[in-house]
C-alpha cells in the first residue's frame, strides 16, 4: 500500500465529506483553523496508528440489544455504534473520539462502561468474545501541534513518537449489570418526562477539560452550558450566572443576553460566514 | 459514533449519514432442528389460518397476497420475514421490506425485533436487523443510493441532497429559477394556472404549486422526455420539467433532488449497477396497491435475479392516485411476473377480518358492493369476500338522524361525551373522527360541538402552524425589531398586524423585553449608519466599493465621519490585517475589496437563530419550556421547535450573518417576511407532528381518511358522507400523454370515492358512527343509503352500556435508546436532552458536532478504502 496514495485519498475524502455535509444542510461552516485541525487528526491517526488502520475488518458497527426492561416494566432496545473492529487473531473493538487522551484517561470509567456494554451486545449478536478494547483519542497533544505549527520536523518526529492515542480499557463483564441498571433507570426517567436541569451548584463544579482552551480544567457551565441554546430559558443557568456575581439580578436579562458569550467565537463566526452573505444573500 | 446534539434532527438526514456497508460474514452456528416455526407460533400465541400460513411459508418465487382490512397483514409480514431469517438463513441485509408510512415501518421493525429476540432465546443464535432495508420507499431509496454494495469499487457513495415539499416549493418559487423555467416553457403564470385550474390568475404562487404537482407526477409516472403531445401548453410544461431537473443537478458539488425524483435516482442507481438485481434475496412490499410506476420498476429490478418478489395489498384500499399511485400495478401484478420475471406468481387471499365486529364487516361489504366495478366486459376489482372473524351479533353501526351539520354534530357530540364519561373507551384518543377533507365546514362545526361539551380535539393537519400563539409572538417580535414591511395580500397583511399586535402586548407587559427589542433596533440602526459613513468616505476619496482594499481605501476609511467606536477599532485592529492576510493566502485569485471589509465591519454579531434563543430568556417565551419541563403541556414547545427549524432553513438559504448591505432598504425583512414566512403562510404548513408517537392522550383525533390509512380505532365517527367523483385535471393530462392505464379515466374517480370511504369504514373495531347531512345544500352519497337502511341503526339506539370498556394493548413495541445519544446525553443534562433530542430544536451553532462528524466520516472512508485495497491485493 502506497503511503503517498493513502495520504492523497485522505485529503480527497476529507474535502468531499466537508462539502457534502455543508450541502446536506444543518451543518455549519468551520473556521480554517478548525478545518486544519480536523484534517490533522485524520492524517495523524493514519501516521501513528497505521497498523491498527490496516487491520480493520468492519467499521461503524451498529449494535442493538433487544429485550431490555426498565424497573417500571417498559421494554426497550439499547443501541450503539462502535467505530471499528479488527479480527485478525483476536477481536478488538475501538471507538474513536476527537478528544485528548488526557480527557479520556480522566473519564476512564464512563468510557469503559460504554465499551463493555458494546462488547456484551457484540457477544450476544455475533456469538463470539471481544478480547481487547479501547478508545482512540485523536486530538493531537499541544506539543505536537506546536511542532507542526513551527514546521520543526525533528520535533514533530519526537512528539509523534511519544504520543499514545490508544487508551486501552479493561474488559469488566461484572460491571455491566450496574451500567444496565443505570440505563434502564434513565429510560424510565425519559419516558416519564423528567427533564429538570442539574442544580446550579453542579454548574459551578469542575467537569472536565476544554479542548478549545488547550485542555485546561473548566466548570460544568463552561463545558456544557456555554454552547447550549437552552441556557437562556434555563432556571439553573440563570441562578448560576446571577449568583456567580456576573451581573446584578435586575439587569440580568438585556445585559446578559446582549453580551456575546465569547468574542473570539463570534468573530470567527462572522469571518467564516461573511462570504456566504455576499454570494448567496442577494440572489432572488 | 453517534455525536451529540443534532443526532435526531431530521429522520431522513439520519438515514443519509449511515452508509450501508457490505454484510459481515457471520459465524453460522449449527441449526437446532428442534426449534420450528410452529413451536415459535405456539410460544407466542399466534395461530395463523390456512392462508396466513401459506403467506408466511411460501418462500420462493413471486407471491401475490391480497389482504383485506384487519386480515392480520402486519403479523403475516413479520412472521414471513422471521421465517426467512431464522429458518432459511437469509441474512437480514438481503431482505427488503417496504411499507407506506413511517409509522408502519416503525411498527414492523419493532415487532420483528421483538419476535427475533424470542426466536433467539430458543435457537441461541443472534439476529441483527440493524442493516436491514426496512422502511418507506423514500428511506429505502435513500439507503440504496448510499449502499456500498452497489458501488463496490468507488469511495463513499454520494446521494443528492433531498428537498422536502417545502424546500422544493422554495426552490421552484425563487425568482431566478422560476423565470428560467417560464422562459424554457414559453409560458406565463396565468397560462399555467388556466391550464390546470381553468381559471384566470396571474399569481406566481398558484402557477408554482400547479407546476410542482405536474413535475412530481411526471417523476412518479416515470414519464420520459420523448413524449410529444399536441397541446402547446403541455409541450411547454414538459420542457419546464426537463429544465427543472437540469436546475436541480446544476451544481455538481451539490446535486439536489425532490421526494419524487429521489425514486428515479435510486432506480437509475440500481439499473446501472451490475449488482442491482442481486443485493436482495427477498423483496417484500406492503400496500402495493398504492405504488406508482417508478416504484414498480424499482421493485422488479431488485427482484430480477432472485424472483422472490412478494407484494401485499388491497385494491379496495387504494388511496393515492393523486400521487401517481395506481391500482394498475396491483391488478397487473400476475401479468408483470410473467413478462418481467418469466415466472408465474402464486396467490394468497387473506379474507378474514380480525379487526371489526361482524356488523361493521357486513356494512363495509354492502357499501363497496353498491358500486359497479365492471365495464366493457372487464372487472376492475380483485374478486374477494371479506368475512368477520367475530360472530358477535350485537349492532355496531349507527347513524345520526339525517339533519343539518349543526344538529348532527350536537347529537354525535352527546353520544361521544357519554362514551368517554362512562369509561367505555379509556381515553378520548380512541374515538377517531374521519373526514374526506378537513377543510369542509362540517369539520369546524363538529369540533365546536365537541368543545362545547368540554372535549378537546387534536387535528395535526388542520391547524395552521402560523396562527399558533407562539408563531404570532416570535414572528411578531421579529417584526418589531426589523420593522414590518406590510403586504399587499389582504389576509397576510392582517396576519402581520396580528403578529405585531401580539408582540406589542408582550412588550407592554415586560420592560426588560422592551429594552431588549430597543437595543436590537439600535444595533441595526448603528450598522446601517456605519455602512453609510464608510461608503460616503469612499465616494469622497473617489474610490469604488469594488476597489481592492489597500492603503488608499484604508486611509479613506480612517477619515470617515461619524463611525462608531466598534468599527473604528475593528478597522485598525490586528484582527482585520490577520484576516486579510489569511484570505489572500487561501484565495489568491480573489482580491479583498472595500465592500468586503465594509460587510465585515458592519454586520450584526448575532444571527436570526441566535435571536430566537435569546428571546426564550423572556418570561412569555420561557413559559413554553417551563410547562413542558413540568409535564403540563407540550403544545407550545412543539411550536417553538418548529419555528427554530424554519429559521434555521431560512438562515441556510440566505446567510447566517446579517450585514448592513443585506439590511439596507429593508432587503432583509422583505426576504424574511414578504417571501419566506409568506410562503409558510400560503402553504399552510401544519402543526408539529411526531411520526413515531401515537395521538396525544386526552384529545380526540380529527383525521383525513388518508391520514387514517393503516390505523384502527375502537370507535370511528365518519364525519361526512359526501364526496363527489371528479376527474382531476392532472389525470386527464397524464392520460393525454399516452400513459396506458388499466382503469378507464371516466370510471376511476368513482372507484376512488368508493375506496376512500371503504378505508374509513373499515378502521372501526367496535363502533362505527355515520353522519348523514340533509337539508339546504346538503346531501350524502347515494351508495350509503341501502346499507344504512339494512345494516345500521339510529344513533339513539346506541347503548353505551352494551360496549365493553376497551383495553389498550399493553405490549407496546420497545423503543430504541442509544448509549451515547440518549443515556450519556440525558446523564449530562436532562433539560438539554429534552430540547435537542425530544423536541428536535435546531442548535444555533453546531461546529463541534460538525467537527466530530467530519473526522469520523473521513476515518471511516479511510478504513473502507483500506479494506478494499487489502481485498484487491490479496492473492486470489
Amino acid at each position: 500500500m502506497n503511503d503517498q496514495a493513502v495520504e492523497e485519498r485522505i485529503r480527497e475524502f476529507f474535502d468531499m465529506n466537508y462539502r457534502q455535509m455543508l450541502a446536506e444542510g444543518g451543518a455549519h461552516i468551520l473556521t480554517p483553523r478548525a478545518l486544519a485541525q480536523a484534517l490533522q487528526q485524520v492524517q495523524h491517526y493514519w501516521r501513528k496508528l497505521r497498523n491498527v488502520a490496516v487491520s480493520v475488518t468492519e467499521t461503524e458497527v451498529r449494535l442493538q440489544l433487544p429485550n431490555c426492561t426498565t424497573p417500571k416494566g417498559r421494554r426497550f432496545v439499547i443501541e450503539g455504534v462502535v467505530d471499528l473492529v479488527r479480527e485478525a487473531d483476536r477481536i478488538r473493538m475501538y471507538d474513536i473520539k476527537t478528544h485528548y487522551c488526557g480527557e479520556v484517561e480522566s473519564h476512564r470509567e464512563s468510557y469503559a462502561a460504554q465499551l463493555n456494554i458494546y462488547a456484551y451486545i457484540w457477544r450476544e449478536l455475533r456469538g463470539n468474545e471481544v478480547h481487547d478494547m479501547g478508545i482512540i483519542a485523536v486530538q493531537l497533544p499541544d506539543q505536537l501541534r506546536d511542532a507542526i505549527r513551527r514546521g520543526d520536523q525533528s520535533a514533530i518526529e519526537r512528539e509523534l513518537q511519544s504520543w499514545n492515542p490508544l487508551v486501552r480499557l479493561p474488559l469488566a463483564p461484572a460491571a455491566i449489570d450496574q451500567t444496565f441498571a443505570q440505563i434502564a433507570q434513565t429510560v424510565d426517567r425519559i419516558e416519564d418526562g423528567l427533564f429538570s436541569p442539574p442544580p446550579p451548584a453542579t454548574l459551578a463544579q469542575a467537569a472536565g477539560t476544554d479542548e478549545n482552551a488547550g485542555g485546561k480544567g473548566v466548570t460544568f457551565a463552561t463545558l456544557h452550558c456555554r454552547n447550549c441554546d437552552g441556557r437562556f430559558s434555563c432556571s439553573s443557568y440563570r441562578t448560576y450566572v446571577v449568583e456567580g456575581g456576573k451581573v446584578g439580578r435586575r439587569a440580568f436579562l438585556p445585559q446578559y443576553i446582549g453580551r456575546p458569550q465569547d468574542e473570539q467565537e463570534v468573530d470567527d463566526w462572522v469571518d467564516e460566514n461573511i462570504e456566504v452573505d455576499i454570494e448567496r444573500a442577494f440572489l432572488d | 459514533m453517534d455525536t451529540d446534539l443534532t443526532g435526531f434532527r431530521r429522520k431522513l438526514s439520519e438515514v443519509e449519514q449511515t452508509v450501508s456497508t457490505p454484510a459481515p460474514t457471520w459465524t453460522r452456528l449449527s441449526h437446532d432442528k428442534s426449534v420450528t416455526l410452529e413451536l415459535l407460533w405456539k410460544e407466542y400465541g399466534f395461530s395463523p389460518n390456512r392462508e396466513q400460513e401459506r403467506a408466511i411459508t411460501i418462500t420462493s418465487g413471486p407471491l401475490y397476497i391480497t389482504a383485506g382490512p384487519g386480515s392480520g397483514k402486519t403479523s403475516v409480514l413479520v412472521w414471513r420475514t422471521l421465517n426467512l431469517i431464522v429458518f432459511h438463513n437469509v441474512p437480514p441485509e438481503q431482505i427488503l421490506l417496504g411499507t407506506f408510512t413511517e409509522k408502519g415501518a416503525h411498527q414492523l421493525r419493532e415487532r420483528l425485533r421483538g419476535l427475533l429476540a424470542l426466536a433467539s432465546a430458543k435457537t441461541s443464535r443472534p439476529y441483527d436487523i440493524s442493516k436491514m432495508a426496512i422502511g418507506t420507499i423514500h428511506s429505502i431509496c435513500r439507503k440504496l443510493l448510499l449502499d456500498r454494495r452497489l458501488h463496490p469499487d468507488g469511495g463513499r457513495p454520494r446521494a443528492p441532497v433531498l428537498l422536502d415539499a417545502f424546500a422544493q416549493y422554495q426552490f421552484v418559487y425563487a425568482a431566478r429559477n422560476w423565470t428560467l423555467l417560464l422562459e424554457e416553457g414559453q409560458l406565463t403564470n396565468s397560462g399555467i394556472t388556466q391550464y390546470f385550474e381553468g381559471r384566470n390568475s396571474s399569481s406566481r404562487h398558484r402557477a408554482v404549486v400547479n407546476a410542482i404537482s405536474f413535475f412530481n407526477r411526471m417523476s412518479e409516472e416515470a414519464i420520459d422526455d420523448e413524449r410529444r403531445p399536441d397541446d402547446e401548453t403541455l409541450q411547454g410544461l414538459l420542457r419546464m420539467y426537463a429544465a427543472y431537473r437540469g436546475l436541480l443537478s446544476r451544481d455538481p458539488n451539490r446535486a439536489l433532488t425532490d421526494l419524487s425524483l429521489l425514486q428515479y435516482h435510486a432506480y437509475r442507481c440500481i439499473s446501472e449497477s451490475s449488482h442491482g438485481g442481486s443485493i436482495f434475496q427477498h423483496v417484500i412490499v406492503d400496500e402495493y396497491q398504492d405504488t406508482n410506476a417508478i416504484q414498480e420498476k424499482i421493485y422488479f429490478r431488485l427482484a430480477a435475479n432472485s424472483k422472490n418478489l412478494c407484494v401485499v395489498g388491497d385494491d379496495d384500499q387504494a388511496l393515492y392516485r393523486f400521487r401517481g399511485g395506481t391500482v394498475d400495478n396491483f391488478l397487473a401484478f400476475p401479468g408483470r411476473c410473467k413478462t418481467l420475471l418469466n415466472t408465474a406468481e402464486r396467490q394468497v387471499r387473506l379474507e378474514i377480518n380480525y379487526r371489526s365486529r361482524k356488523n361493521i364487516v357486513s356494512f363495509c361489504n354492502a357499501f363497496i358492493d353498491q358500486f359497479e366495478w365492471s365495464s366493457g366486459g372487464r372487472c376492475f376489482r380483485v374478486a374477494k369476500k371479506m368475512e368477520a372473524n367475530s360472530a358477535d351479533p350485537a349492532p355496531a353501526v349507527f347513524h345520526a338522524t339525517p339533519e343539518s351539520p349543526e344538529r348532527v354534530a350536537s347529537e354525535v357530540a352527546a353520544v361521544v361525551k357519554r362514551l368517554i364519561d362512562e369509561g367505555r373507551v379509556n381515553d378520548p384518543n380512541q374515538v377517531a373522527f374521519l373526514f374526506p377533507s378537513l377543510a369542509a365546514r362540517c369539520v369546524s362545526v363538529m369540533k365546536k360541538a365537541l368543545e362545547r361539551r368540554g372535549l378537546k380535539v387534536y387535528a395535526p393537519r388542520a391547524g395552521s402552524f402560523i396562527e399558533q400563539p407562539e408563531s404570532l409572538k416570535v414572528f411578531g417580535t421579529y417584526l418589531l425589531i426589523f420593522d414590518s414591511p406590510g403586504h399587499r395580500h389582504g389576509q397576510y397583511s392582517a396576519w402581520l398586524d396580528r403578529a405585531v399586535g401580539s408582540a406589542q402586548e408582550l412588550v407592554a407587559k415586560d420592560r426588560s423585553l422592551a429594552k431588549f427589542v430597543g437595543d436590537r433596533r439600535a444595533q441595526i440602526q448603528q450598522v446601517l449608519a456605519d455602512e453609510n459613513a464608510l461608503l460616503a468616505a469612499l465616494t469622497a476619496a473617489r474610490l469604488d466599493e469594488q476597489d481592492e482594499y489597500g492603503d488608499s481605501v484604508a486611509r479613506a476609511f480612517q477619515r470617515a465621519q461619524g463611525v462608531s467606536r466598534e468599527v473604528q477599532s475593528f478597522l485598525s485592529s490586528g484582527r482585520l490585517s490577520n484576516y486579510i492576510r489569511e484570505q489572500r493566502k487561501r484565495r489568491p485569485d480573489r482580491p479583498i475589496t472595500a465592500r468586503y471589509v465594509i460587510n465585515r465591519a458592519c454586520s450584526l454579531d448575532w444571527g436570526i437563530l441566535d435571536l430566537f434563543y435569546q428571546l426564550t430568556a423572556f418570561d412569555s417565551f420561557k413559559e413554553a419550556f417551563d410547562v413542558a419541563e413540568s409535564r403540563i403541556d407540550e403544545g407550545p414547545i412543539c411550536n417553538l421547535s418548529l419555528i427554530s427549524d424554519y429559521l434555521a432553513r431560512f438562515q441556510e438559504q440566505t446567510s447566517p450573518v446579517i450585514s448592513a448591505q443585506f439590511l439596507a432598504g429593508s432587503k432583509y425583512v422583505r426576504k424574511l417576511f414578504s417571501s419566506y414566512v409568506y410562503s409558510i403562510f400560503r402553504l399552510e404548513q401544519g402543526e408539529y407532528e411526531d411520526k413515531e408517537d401515537p395521538f396525544p392522550k386526552g384529545r380526540i383525533p380529527f383525521l383525513t381518511i388518508h391520514q387514517a390509512k393503516g390505523l384502527e380505532f375502537p370507535v370511528v365517527v365518519l364525519g361526512n358522507l359526501r364526496k363527489d367523483a371528479t376527474t382531476r385535471n392532472i389525470d386527464t393530462i397524464v392520460d393525454s400523454l399516452g400513459v396506458a392505464k388499466i382503469e378507464p379515466l371516466g370510471l376511476a374517480p368513482t372507484f376512488d370515492v368508493a375506496r376512500m370511504f371503504y378505508v374509513a369504514l373499515s378502521r372501526a373495531k367496535r363502533v362505527l358512527i355515520l353522519c348523514p347531512f340533509k337539508g339546504r345544500g346538503q346531501r350524502f352519497r347515494e351508495e350509503f343509503k341501502a346499507p344504512i337502511k339494512e345494516l345500521s341503526r339510529p344513533l339513539d339506539q346506541l347503548e353505551a352500556s352494551a360496549i365493553e370498556p376497551y383495553e389498550t394493548e399493553t405490549s407496546e413495541n420497545p423503543r430504541p435508546f442509544s448509549f451515547t445519544g440518549d443515556y450519556i446525553q440525558y446523564s449530562i443534562c436532562p433539560r438539554r436532552y429534552m430540547l435537542y433530542r425530544r423536541y428536535n430544536f435546531v442548535p444555533s451553532r453546531s461546529q463541534t458536532t460538525m467537527f466530530g462528524n467530519l473526522v469520523h466520516r473521513t476515518i471511516e472512508d479511510l478504513h473502507q478504502y483500506l479494506i478494499r485495497q487489502k481485498a484487491s491485493e490479496a492473492p486470489q
